[in-house]
Formats: structure tokens, sequence, C-alpha cells
């Protein structure tokens, strides 16, 4: 081969060195402006995940995003390219507002007066324009936007201040945070019907089958508010912490059968595993249980339990 | 959509909700008959040897059990007490085994078969 041959031009060379030193070809196809994300977070058992795409300031002033580069009235998609999704694997309560198992379009009505709309749509494979009528949104989810901590350059949603019945999901973007209450039911059930708990209520003493000595008291009442069966044992048998208080709470399983599990300031905090689970068998006569058995997670009977006189 | 207080509401009321199968009637003077026998389960485990020799001592309740496992609509399967006839699951499906201890020891407490039923709906229902 000749010294012609061989020689190659400078632009040449600068195309064989820049593609030699690239990862491979189709990186470069996949740079996007506004990169796409996916948070996810289990909560009670439901698993609710956000994917989006994450547009960036870019040097846009942090308060002139609502009201300026979108504005009042529009129904936007937080995020960009295609239009922000949400799953839950399980129904959820949004702000107030029940939402059914599936996967659903984002899609944000901001208004001036802060009283902001969160619907959720069918479609979730939609591009970010044009926005779907109002009229074809399944749930429109109330939501008061306030102005945060520090500046988010690039757009985000994230999942805090977790418990057992729920937590918070918001977005956040400039100034901006949208901050969106979730609440959970335990897949077991808390609520208990007031005529039916009206049963189970008062003063209790417990004795244990392997030492009749030993005796505990267990006081059930019934919370109107939260349609729950709550107990309280012995003094300091549950560990207090500061202000954290904890506390049972009866969760139905049977006809006057229940499951024992726990609450932190009230709410609920833990429902032990199936394989650790102690239940409560009330025996009822004339509408009103006389007594009880508590059995472990073996169906051994651990305590027998008479209204305390 | 709801509104969360129907939706609360809807869980409260009523308290137990029964969203499965009920549990079948035992068939008239259904016996042990056809429960795998000790010689057909040589080679198994002493303790799954244990739970069949339960289940043939009470025929009636576990016939009057729906088996939470998931065959129950299967078919052949009716009961908690099919699930240990020949072809049955109960061999090695934990669940099958353990409603069976449950039903068993339960009956020796002298629970009646409605009692029964309420104490397994409320560990696997």
């Amino acid at each position: 081969m000749s010294n012609e041959q061989w020689a190659m031009s400078n632009g040449q060379w600068a195309m064989v060195v820049v593609g030699a030193l690239l990862p491979g070809g189709s990186a470069l196809a996949q740079a996007r402006a506004s990169e796409p994300a996916k948070v996810s977070q289990t909560i009670a058992g439901a698993e609710i995940t956000i994917e989006y795409s994450r547009p960036s300031l870019r040097g846009r002033h942090p308060d002139s995003l609502f009201g300026t580069q979108i504005e009042w009235g529009a129904i936007w998609t937080p995020g960009a390219n295609n239009a922000t999704t949400l799953s839950t694997s399980r129904t959820i309560v949004l702000n107030g507002t029940a939402v059914a198992a599936g996967k659903y379009g984002v899609w944000i009505e901001v208004r001036r007066d802060s009283s902001w709309l969160v619907h959720l749509h069918p479609d979730t494979a939609r591009w970010h324009l044009p926005p779907p009528p109002r009229g074809q949104m399944i749930v429109s989810i109330p939501a008061t936007p306030r102005q945060a901590d520090g500046v988010r350059q690039t757009l985000a949603w994230e999942f805090d201040n977790l418990r057992a019945g729920g937590g918070q999901m918001r977005m956040w973007w400039g100034r901006t945070l949208l901050p969106i209450e979730i609440a959970i039911e335990s897949s077991l059930g808390t609520a208990v019907a007031a005529d039916v708990a009206r049963r189970y209520e008062g003063a209790w003493t417990e004795t244990s089958v392997r030492d009749t000595t030993r005796r505990r008291p267990f006081t059930i009442r019934y919370d109107t508010a939260s349609r729950q069966l709550v107990a309280t044992g012995a003094a300091g048998e549950l560990p207090q912490h500061g202000t954290a208080t904890w506390g049972y709470i009866l969760l139905p399983r049977s006809e006057d059968i229940f499951v024992v599990a726990y609450t932190l300031n009230g709410e609920l905090a833990q429902v032990p595993e199936p394989g650790q689970q102690v239940y409560l068998e009330f025996t009822v006569e004339n509408g009103r249980a006389t007594s009880y058995v508590r059995r472990n997670a073996r169906d051994q009977v651990t305590a027998n339990a008479v209204r305390t006189p | 959509m709801f509104s969360r207080r129907s939706f609360v509401a809807v869980l409260a009321a009523p308290a137990f909700v029964r969203l499965q199968d009920p549990h079948p009637d035992p068939r008239p003077g259904v016996d042990a008959r056809d429960v795998m026998t000790a010689e057909q389960l040589n080679g198994y485990g002493a303790d799954v040897r244990e739970v069949f020799e339960m289940v043939r001592q009470i025929p009636q309740i576990a016939d009057g059990l729906r088996c939470y496992c998931g065959c129950a609509g299967r078919e052949g399967m009716r009961s908690l007490l099919t699930c240990f006839y020949r072809g049955g699951m109960a061999t090695h499906c934990e669940i099958c085994q353990a409603e069976a201890r449950l039903a068993y020891r339960r009956h020796r407490e002298g629970q009646t078969l409605a009692q029964i039923r309420r104490a397994v709906e409320a560990r696997w229902g």
C-alpha cells in the first residue's frame, strides 16, 4: 500500500480518535435534556412508583416557573418528555382522595390561589403535550404548594415521613414544593363497626396458663374517631421514649378473633409477621364478650382472661 | 371516586367481609377411607405421617373446612380433607398441614366446627 493510501486527512484522524474514545455509538443517541428517573417506595405493603423525566432550571429563575413559564390554569405534567406516571399496587389515599391500584398519567393543574389539582389520567404513554382534557381525568386530588427551604435545580419526586400507615410524597422544583399525604389501610384492616366493638370493651384480667399467679390487666376501648379497638396493658410493659408512646390495637381477623398489633402515638406502627402473631379469641354471650383466650403463633393458649370485677 | 370518609366506611362495615368461597358442608357419613395410609406415606417424615393421622381422626371436621393453600376450586379439591387424599397436596403443603393441625387441636379442645372455621379464617382468610 502506498504512502498516499495510508495518509488520512486531519479531520478523518479526528473522527477516528473521537470514535475510539466514545463508549459506543448508541450512547450519544440516549443523551437527553431531561433524563428519565424512577422512584419507588413501599408503604404498608403498597408499592408506589413514580416514573418521570427530570427537567432542570438551566438558568431560569427558581421563582419564575409557576405563573410564568407554566401559566396559571395550565394542566402540566410534573416532568418532561413522556408524561409522568404514578403506579400503586394497592388502593391508597392521597390528600384524602382514594386512588385504586393501577398506573396513571399524572397532570397538575396549577392555580394562582394555590388550590392546585393533581389529576390522574388513564393514558400512561402520553407525551407531555398537549395535556389531556380535564373531563378525561379519573380522579383529581387537591394539593397545596408551598415554598421550599432551598432550590432544586432539577425536578424531583421523593418520599418522606414514612410510617406504618402512610407517608408523604412530594414534587420539588425550583423553590416550589408540592406535598401529597399518603394514607394506606393496613392489609389486615383496622376498622371495627361500633356496635361490634362494644362487645369487647372494658377492663380485663389475664391469667397466665403456665403460672396462674401471674395476672395482667388489659383494658380495651373503642376509639370512635378511628373506628379502632385499642388496648393498654400493665404500666410500663411497652417502651416509652420521650413523647413516643406505644400501645396495642386489635385487628379484626374473624368473628370474635383479633390479632394484637402495635401503635405508636396512636397510629398503627407494627403488625407482627404471620408466624409471630398473637390472637385474642373472645367468647360472646348475649351480645357481650364474657371471656377470651390469648393464643400464640403456635395456636397455644397462653392466657385466659375474664372481665375485671 | 371515593372520599376518604366513604373509603374508611367501606372498610369498617361489616366487621368481617368474606371475599372467598365459604367453607364446604361436610358430606354426610364422610370418613377417612381415602386419606393416605401410613403405608402410602412410607418415606415421608414423621411430622407428615403425624398430621395425616390427625386428619384420619377428624374427617367430618376436615371435610367442613376450606383449604386456604390455594387449591380450593381445583378439580377434586373440595375441602381440607381431600387435600389428604392420594394426589392431594398435603404431603408437601405447609398450609394444608398447619390448618389440619389447628383443626385437630381445636377439636380436641372441644370446639365446634363453627369455632374451628373462625379460627382457620383468622389465620389464613
